[in-house]
């Protein structure tokens, strides 16, 4: 299994390299991206640092005064202390907006991750659940008659495009009440219930013309759209079996396929092959298993691009604050007082940037995404529960109050004496 | 003595760019003397009240101010002994531009532990009608009023200038003399100024002249001429 496994891996890679290649581009340029942003801040400090020395004036558009905290608060009017509120300052609506963009290429390939295995996830489950028959018996020789237990349909294989790559559409004939399908296909020879993952996949809508092919026949055929079913396995269209007898040429109790809830004795020499429940579970686990170290991988990086451009853009604020974080330590200002008066302010910033970035990243994936997987036929059920959006926003909460924490440090080394120092 | 500096040294650099700014400069204050300390440019002025505002480090010797010894006190420690103790007032303003008069005001008075009333200082300084203006809409005289506002809004028991007049031009320069005499007398505030101007000396109770590092001349003032009759400012 192993050994099989490593082998898929492998042709996987040979025939997905333009698709790794694009996700390789796509982290190249979130690297770049973060690069970029901190290059320009660097550009920014030392522009302001000129405006200063020739203007003397500190360039305070970063900071941001914000009251102390409820404790501080608490601590002076417990001693008798009056407190008026400081303003707080509206931050130069440019950075703040740098800071999302950073945030959003970074979320978005944490969401690329978490689409991926949310996909995966959703094929193994939908496929599962809706697979209602445990025997799936396919024909090389048909018989005249349907075992008694079984439930006959009839299936083709046609073909469809996707982005250059040729997909398979299974096409079901079954009657108008199959106990394992809840399609309900009308009579005709050109109308067909199709199933959700087409409708994912190419937005198709009830009443719309679809078009297949049959590549060894060398022949279309089209249909046109009167209901949609939630069967999620593959791409599948549901049709009358009569009519899909007529469409074929075939006779008129004409069957390739027997559905069944037991295990049915059929001579073997007439099956082509044998479909259980288990087997199909099997293989749609495979799916999560083979993709499991890309997502990981993906979430790690965009964690990790997250984390930097927090930093790097937050220490960048500190940069710039340098001369009136060393004045205020002048007046005695603690190293946490600073931090709080000038990097409490962006906390608001993070959580709107947060609530504005989080959706816009995965509706901006969600678009992406089907054109990293063209060939392959599943359905493309990306929507995550709503306890993994709270999950994403409170994670961003938290490693934005680690890295503020961290940056404490850097307040620290800023020296009361600087603001005199440059003045000389 | 409120104030007591004993043989302070300080050097700065090493090998070739060494050098030794103060020498051993020892003198001392009483509670509420406004003293002056002058000097040629480069003499050391900054760097003693620097050592003195524990913003600079001395190499050796010792500061008390109100008997605590702040020689080899931690940058942390350092930090509560300017907030329990000191005001501090630049040549150039150096006033938070993104906030505005009342604000930059306001920053001082939250770490204060008994701050002075914030409307009836503006009302003292004339500052009253620019509480709300932000400092570049302010004059140069208007700036230094709201710096000198700031430092003293916590009500500090030692307020260090640092060439407080130094900016401005001889008119506006008597305001504000006059305006630290009058805090003087009314809360007692121990001052240390530091200036290169002449005149200023004779305003003040207590004169210490610094040369190369150490103090050439100190003297009290038997007579002082009130800020508001000083000439050649
Ligand atoms: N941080 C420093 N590093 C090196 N040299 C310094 C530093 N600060 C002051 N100096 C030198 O110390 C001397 C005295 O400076 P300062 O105390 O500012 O003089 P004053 O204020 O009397 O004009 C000057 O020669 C100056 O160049
Ligand atoms: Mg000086």
């Amino acid at each position: 299994m192993n050994k099989i496994l490593s082998k898929r891996l492998l042709r996987d890679l040979r025939t997905n390299i333009g698709r790794y290649a694009a996700l390789l581009l796509l982290i190249v340029m979130g690297i770049y991206l973060v690069v970029s942003i901190v290059g320009s801040a660097e550009m920014i400090i030392r522009g302001t640092e000129n405006h200063k020395s020739v203007n003397m004036v500190e360039d305070g558009q970063f900071t941001v005064f914000v009251p102390l905290s409820d404790e501080n608060i608490s601590e002076l009017t417990d001693d008798g202390t009056q407190i008026e509120p400081i303003r707080q300052l509206v931050r130069e609506s440019r950075s703040a907006v740098t800071m999302i963009c950073g945030m959003l290429v970074a979320i978005m390939v944490v969401m690329l991750g978490l689409d991926c295995y949310v996909m995966c996830s959703n094929v193994r489950d939908y496929t599962v659940s809706d697979t209602k028959y445990e025997y799936q018996y396919l024909y090389k020789y048909p018989e005249k008659t349907v075992p008694e237990v079984g439930e006959a349909a009839y299936i083709e294989t046609l073909s469809t495009d996707c982005m250059g790559y040729t997909l398979d559409v299974t096409v079901i004939g079954i009657d108008g009440k199959s106990k394992y399908f809840d399609a309900r296909p009308e009579k005709g020879k050109t109308k067909a219930v199709i199933n959700s993952s087409l409708v994912e996949r190419y937005g198709y809508k009830v009443g719309d013309r679809v078009v297949f092919s049959n590549s060894a026949a060398d022949a279309d055929y089209s249909f046109t759209v009167t209901d949609i079913s939630d069967y999620s396995v593959g791409f599948t269209i549901f049709m009358d079996i009569g009519s899909m007898r007529e469409l074929f040429g075939k006779d008129e109790d004409y069957f390739n396929t027997v559905y069944s809830d037991k295990r049915l004795d059929i001579d073997e020499g007439r099956l082509y092959s044998v479909t259980t429940k288990e087997d199909i579970e099997r293989s749609a686990s495979v799916f999560v298993k083979l993709m499991f170290s890309l997502v990981v991988t993906l979430i790690a990086a965009g964690t990790v691009v997250f984390c930097v451009v927090m930093y790097l853009m937050l220490g960048v604020m500190i940069d710039r604050s340098a001369m009136g974080i060393s004045l205020i330590k002048i007046f005695g200002y603690r190293p946490k007082e600073i931090r709080s008066l000038y990097l409490n302010g962006n906390l608001f910033v993070v959580a709107v940037g947060a609530a504005i970035a989080v959706p816009l990243a995965k509706k901006a994936m969600d678009m992406i995404f089907p054109s990293f997987i063209p060939n392959v036929a599943c359905a493309m059920k990306l929507s995550f529960p709503w306890y993994l959006y709270v999950m994403i926003y409170f994670a961003i909460i938290l490693v934005y109050t680690v890295i503020n924490s961290l940056l404490i440090r850097k307040i620290r080394k800023i020296s009361p004496a600087e603001i005199l120092k440059n003045r000389e | 003595m409120y104030l007591q500096v004993k043989d302070v040294k300080k050097s700065y650099g090493k090998d070739t760019s060494y050098i030794q700014v103060l020498k051993g400069v020892s003198t001392g204050l009483e509670r509420g003397q406004m003293c002056v300390i002058q000097g040629t440019s480069g003499s050391g002025k900054s760097t003693l009240l620097n050592c003195i505002g524990g913003l600079d480090t001395m190499d050796s010797g010792s500061i008390k101010v109100d008997g605590t010894e702040i020689f080899g006190m931690k940058p942390a420690q350092l930090s509560d002994y300017r907030r329990d103790n000191l005001g501090f007032i630049f040549q150039f303003y150096n006033l938070v531009p993104n906030l505005t008069v009342r604000e930059n005001i306001q920053i001082c008075r939250y770490i204060a532990e008994k701050p002075l009333d914030i409307d009836e200082l503006l009302d003292t300084l004339g500052l009253t009608e620019h509480q709300n203006k932000f400092p570049a809409q302010l004059s140069g005289v208007q700036q230094q009023r709201c710096a000198i506002a700031r430092a003293l809004v916590k009500n500090p028991k030692l307020l260090l200038c640092d060439e407080p007049t130094g900016a401005l031009d001889s008119k506006t320069s008597r305001d504000i003399l006059v305006l630290l005499e009058k805090i003087n007398e009314k809360y007692g505030t121990t001052m240390l100024i530091v200036t290169h101007n002449n005149s200023i000396k004779n305003m003040v109770h207590k004169v210490i002249i610094i040369k190369d590092g150490l103090v050439k001349k100190e003297y009290e003032n038997e007579k002082r001429v009130p800020a508001a009759e000083l000439e050649d400012l």
